[in-house]
């Protein structure tokens, strides 16, 4: 077991032009998908809607001023281009993560957390991860005044693998002894009508699961939902078993989406970072290429701001539109942001099994000769 | 000696918890007044025993192991700073997991939405709502579900700030802010005197893939003057 730890301390092994591109992913779908986030409405709220669970906001007795949430309306956005430009990317992500960490406590000072933790995580952990190091305005910096960068540069990853799994773990485990498993009553179906008649979500496919009458179909349901969120954590240290289980949570979330109407915007592509066959994926090397290559093309500083407002008229489109309603109760860009993050995750995935198909087949050639 | 002590805790761990394990859960559960009904002559002992001495035999016992047995646990789980780390960062999602499902869930903790509440009776599905009746300065009197006035927030969190304003007292909180939010909201323009929130239980039935509404109940739960 001690030695399983161990070997799992060191596992997924990921070097920096990864990490750098992993950056430029999470950036590019943050930017793309919050944009440019507002708060102020938070500050018309009164003080009677003021319940705050125990978090930053518990330490004060009311909203903050129209100031405070125009600062960060302002702060945030120029945060995420930074990330994604890779400028004093250590000290940027750690802010980041904790402005959003602080904009949030406030927003869920309403009294409803909304789980959307991975995001400060993801920004706080990477930041010593020295994901700011390659393809990044860092390295050109560093590179003229040849001096190291002194940003920290840790494995990280398995760090976010116990924090990913342990989170849905303990949603599993709620639902375990919540009596999911309990054949006697379909519990994603009595979440399923609250959600439909009383939260009034429903758009996409809620109106057709409401009529799938099948009680098998929804007891298999409630078992799959238990056994997908546990499934991470107990297989931790199996490398091949974890990456499968957290394909099956991106899918778990794309159905949630479309069933629940419930949005996690683009936790799977988080899930990326450890199903992705970083050294062998021959669309990873294509990008990299794209920063090494002859031409260099994206690391020049026009496309750079080219791509940065395209990003953000993108955003305009996504976040004020809802055509046909298929957003639901979220902007068009909620829905756009699952479905790209989930094809990007499903992309990877295929990819990472035919590279394993491949190898097999390969050593069995081998072993044959 | 050390040796004795170490035989002795571990007899007082084992024998506490086969104690736990044989002991019926209604024993357990019960209280002082439970006690000493089922128990007139034993059941004070019985209670304090199970719910002070086990419990104080319990920590002894293992701080007992503990602190005797330090310097041989370490030198059996030499463990380096890095495994010291993950350790440490595990004991804490578990700690903060254990706060979580005891407490109130805080922010930022390591945990997704638990959906927990598994049974649903679909013969008796109960939802609750706030509604203000508003009193205007001039006399008149309007009705308003508070759902209305939450249309800046998704959704998701209307119902969840309903059922948090309906645990409000009268106190702590600014009345005059309130009734301005709400006339501002409301696009009243005459001044508000008094708001009554009223609690509505709606109840309702599913049938053949339609819920159907059987029962309101109204309760007014506080006044909101000043």
């Amino acid at each position: 077991m001690r030695q399983k730890f161990n070997i799992w301390m060191d596992s997924f092994p990921i070097s920096l032009e990864h990490l750098a591109l992993f950056r430029i992913f999470f950036a590019v779908f943050l930017y793309s998908f919050t944009g440019f986030p507002r708060f102020d409405w938070i500050a018309s709220f009164p003080d009677y809607f003021y319940s705050p669970p125990p978090s930053i906001a518990s330490f004060f007795n009311d909203f903050p001023g129209e100031t405070f949430f125009y600062v960060m309306n302002f702060l945030l956005p120029l945060l995420m281009i930074l990330v994604l430009v890779g400028y004093k990317t250590f000290w940027v992500s750690v802010l980041l993560g904790l402005g959003f960490i602080l904009v949030f406590s406030f927003e869920f000072a309403f009294g409803k957390i909304n789980h959307s933790h991975f995001i400060p995580f993801t920004l706080l952990l990477f930041s010593f991860s020295g994901w700011g190091k390659r393809f990044s305005v860092d390295y050109f910096l560093d590179r003229e005044k040849k001096n190291k960068y002194p940003a920290p540069q840790k494995n990280i990853l398995p760090l976010y693998a116990l924090i990913i799994s342990f989170s849905y773990f303990t949603s599993g485990v709620s639902k375990l002894y919540g009596g999911w498993l309990n054949t006697d009553f379909q519990a994603a179906f009595g979440y399923l009508i609250r959600n439909y008649y009383f939260t009034e979500r429903q758009s996409l496919l809620s109106s057709f699961a409401l009529n799938l009458k099948s009680t098998f179909l929804w007891e298999m349901i409630d078992y799959a939902v238990v056994v997908i969120e546990i499934l991470p954590f107990c297989f931790l240290f199996n490398k091949r078993v974890f990456s499968i289980s957290l394909f099956l949570l991106g899918l778990f979330h794309f159905l949630v989406f479309l069933i629940f109407n419930i949005s996690f915007v683009f936790y799977p592509l988080l899930f990326c970072v450890f199903i992705i066959n970083w050294e062998k994926s021959r669309s990873i090397a294509r990008l990299v290429r794209f920063f090494t290559g002859k031409t260099k093309f994206l690391s020049r500083p026009v496309f750079v701001v080219g791509f940065v407002s395209g990003l953000y008229l993108f955003y305009i489109i996504l976040m004020y539109s809802n055509i046909g309603n298929l957003g639901g109760e979220y902007p068009l860009g909620y829905l756009l942001a699952l479905l790209f993050s989930f094809i990007v995750l499903l992309y990877f995935c295929l990819e990472s099994v035919s590279i394993y198909l491949r190898e097999r087949k390969d050593s069995k050639n081998h072993q044959i000769v | 000696m050390k040796k004795i002590v170490t035989i002795l805790s571990f007899f007082l761990l084992g024998g506490i918890l086969l104690f736990f394990l044989c002991t019926p859960d209604w024993i357990i559960t019960a209280d002082l007044s439970s006690m000493e009904i089922w128990y007139p002559n034993l059941g004070t002992l019985v209670y304090f025993f199970i719910n002070t001495l086990v419990y104080y035999l319990l920590g002894m016992a293992t701080l007992c192991l503990v602190a005797i047995n330090y310097k041989y646990i370490l030198e059996r789980i030499k463990i380096n700073s890095r495994e010291k780390l993950y350790g440490l960062f595990l004991l804490v999602l578990i700690l903060q997991f254990g706060y979580c499902l005891v407490y109130t869930e805080f922010y930022p903790a390591v945990m997704m939405p638990s959906f927990s509440y598994g049974k649903m009776d679909q013969d008796n599905l109960s939802f609750n709502r706030a509604e203000l009746c508003v009193f205007s300065e001039g006399g008149s009197v309007f009705r308003v579900d508070m759902v209305e006035l939450l249309d800046e927030l998704p959704n998701s969190m209307r119902n969840s700030v309903i059922s948090q304003s309906l645990l409000k007292g009268e106190k702590d909180f600014n009345h005059l802010q309130f009734k301005k939010w709400v006339a501002e909201k409301m696009s009243l323009s005459q001044s508000i005197s008094r708001i009554e929130v009223y609690e509505v239980t709606r109840v309702y039935k599913f049938i053949k893939q339609k819920v159907v509404e059987t029962e309101e109940k109204r309760t007014l739960l506080h006044v909101i003057k000043g």
